[in-house]
């Protein structure tokens, strides 16, 4: 079981800022995840198919998708996943993020710049 | 040889135009010419022996012409080209001009006076006609709003009108006799004397855009018309040069060019909030997770580093974002680097772009450094203009490719710049309209419709042109700029500390 238990652990970092992708995967492994970084939506559904990832930190804005259509696709692959939003550019009381929310294509939304602490706490959720 | 004295007499008096008489000392009248016969309609044995007042006009009575006559005859006074005007009812105004010289009759026996009489009415009006349309030019070259100056053809200023003085300080004592090219400004100094040159090979009038430096130091910018003065054989005598001060145009121009710049500053800040908060999460992150790594070094360390560059990466942004915002005077030139202008402006419209948009840029036989004279953060406006119109062009994705090419003529290099989208293409009639004011393709509250039509000024002042080729298949629009071609290049002055 030893093989699960580290797949459970694994976190899905999705965002094309390579600078961001870095503190987001130094702040997860704080919170004993395993972090594999995509850049595009492509990328990352391609990983999702391949294997299964708790949870997923989605930056809105991909190069060929935004995030919360992601989310839409990567739920319908893979049920079981958390999806954690982040945004420069939208903010948690916008009418989209909100809906989104509501509907649960997402599962948490955070606004950059954003407390380490938040991440290690949404990343610890559901551990 | 031997002249008939008499027989010249009559053939002299006969060809010219002039009326003669001869008087005697008692004022009686000895010879008529023909001339005065058909003018006065008398024959030559109806005038003779009469006195002189009775053969002229009544009109004629007020001149003391008697006594003018006697005292030539008494004091051999000759009386030259004195006036005369007949007026006579329903007759206009005839003006004559008459001599009055002394003969000697009969071997100096007896005196007599030789009058003749010219009908001076016609080269008077004539004169006068022409005086009058001297002064009429005159004023209106003085009274004409635009500068008015005439030089010749190796550009030694001849004439220098009141517009001119008072559009450049300098009046016509000052710069009569001077070359035309001393008041251009330096930089343009060699394209007048080069108009100069070409002047006289074709028919052509020549336009320009010519700085002017002014008396007290200032340039202004003045759009110039240049023709030749050709004389009869068709060589160049001089030249005429009209231009028109620009300086209310630019303001006006300016002042559609910020408000449109501000516009566009709408639209581009949410886009920015993403570019920047996006360094700004990376600074604040790596300096919580220093708190953590507090023992680990080589953890510090490079969180520091983190720290430094998102900082760095959101000052560049504000950088550009400031340099676009600031009203730049539109004669505060410097060289353009125009990679890192296009570079620039899709950063600031990058958020525009839907998903799926691929940006492309084909600039790969450039070569390295290639500069427009012009003003940075307005030609970014173009370029900010012309991006965002094909991201919008493209809702749903698509591909943005911008190229830029060097374009040699014999004389100027030109940058073209390609800016396509494979968007629907604008719709058919409505190609011609795109360029003008307030013309919009969308139902956007946030887009004045003036971003084409002030792009187009833009490039115009730049000395370029912007064209549009459209198609189902896409849209590409192609800014021409004349490459400047010096080696380093020079900053604004103006520029932040």
């Amino acid at each position: 079981m030893l093989a699960q238990a580290a797949e459970l652990r694994a976190a899905l970092v999705v965002d094309d800022d390579a600078e961001m992708c870095w503190v987001l995967k130094v702040a997860l492994e704080l919170a004993q995840r395993s972090v594999t970084v995509a850049q595009t939506g492509r990328q990352a559904l391609a990983l999702v198919t391949e294997r299964s990832f708790p949870i997923a930190f989605v930056d809105a804005r991909l190069p060929d998708m935004n995030g919360l259509q992601l989310a839409t696709e990567m739920i319908r692959i893979d049920q079981a996943m958390r999806i954690i939003l982040i945004s420069g550019y939208y903010s948690a009381d916008d009418q989209s993020i909100v809906e989104a929310m509501t509907r649960r294509q997402v599962h948490g939304f955070l606004a950059k710049p954003f407390e380490i602490s938040t991440i290690i706490a949404a990343a610890r959720a559901d551990d | 040889m031997n002249f008939n004295y008499e027989s010249l007499f009559h053939a002299l008096s006969a060809t010219i135009p002039s009326s003669i008489l001869i008087i005697d000392e008692n004022l009686l009248v000895l010879m008529a010419n023909r001339n005065f016969l058909i003018k006065s309609g008398g024959t030559l044995s109806a005038v003779q022996g009469l006195n002189v007042q009775e053969v002229l006009p009544a009109a004629f009575r007020d001149i003391p012409l008697d006594q003018q006559i006697r005292d030539v005859i008494r004091f051999n006074k000759s009386l030259h080209r004195q006036k005369m005007s007949y007026r006579a009812p329903g007759v206009s105004l005839r003006v004559y001009s008459y001599s009055i010289r002394r003969l000697e009759l009969d071997g100096h026996t007896a005196r007599a006076a030789l009058l003749v009489m010219d009908d001076i009415t016609d080269l008077l009006s004539l004169s006068e006609e022409v005086r009058r349309t001297q002064l009429h030019l005159a004023s209106v070259v003085e009274s004409a709003g635009d500068l008015i100056i005439s030089t010749d053809a190796a550009g030694a200023i001849l004439t220098w009108n009141t517009a001119a003085e008072q559009v450049t300080g300098y009046g016509l004592q000052e710069t009569l006799g001077r070359s035309f090219v001393e008041f251009v400004a330096e930089p343009q100094r060699e394209e007048v004397n080069a108009c100069y040159r070409s002047i006289g090979r074709t028919d052509q009038r020549l336009a320009a855009e010519w700085l002017v430096t002014c008396k007290h130091g200032s340039t202004i910018p003045i759009s110039w018309h240049l023709s030749p003065m050709a004389g009869t054989s068709g060589n160049v005598l001089g030249v005429v040069i009209v231009g028109r001060n620009l300086v209310k145009q630019r303001e006006m121009e300016a002042q559609v060019q910020q408000a449109e710049k501000l516009a566009a500053l709408g639209r581009v800040i949410g886009g920015i909030a993403h570019e920047i908060r996006n360094p700004l999460g990376v600074s604040s992150a790596a300096a919580q997770l220093m708190k953590l790594y507090l023992a680990n070094p080589a953890m510090l360390e490079e969180c520091a580093d983190k720290v430094i560059g998102g900082i760095n990466r959101a000052s560049l942004i504000l950088d550009s974002l400031l340099r676009f915002a600031r009203p730049a005077r539109i004669h505060e030139t410097q060289q353009v680097d125009v990679i890192e202008v296009l570079r620039s402006a899709l950063m600031l419209v990058s958020a525009e772009a839907a998903s799926g948009t691929k940006v492309e840029w084909d600039i790969d036989r450039l070569p390295p450094g290639v500069y427009a004279e012009g003003v940075q953060n307005l030609l970014e406006l173009v370029m900010i203009n012309l991006i965002a119109n094909a991201f919008q062009a493209m809702p749903n994705g698509g591909g943005l490719t911008i190229a830029v090419r060097l374009d040699r003529h014999v004389l100027r290099e030109d940058i073209l710049i390609e800016i396509s989208d494979t968007g629907p293409g604008i719709p058919d009639g409505q190609v011609s309209k795109i360029f003008e004011p307030f013309f919009t393709l969308r139902n956007d509250s946030r887009r004045s419709g003036l971003g084409l039509s002030v792009s187009h000024s833009i490039i115009q002042q730049h000395g370029g042109n912007i064209t549009v080729r459209t198609s189902p298949e896409g849209t590409m629009f192609a800014v021409r700029l004349p490459r400047n071609r010096s080696e380093a290049p020079r900053r604004q002055s103006g520029r932040r500390p």
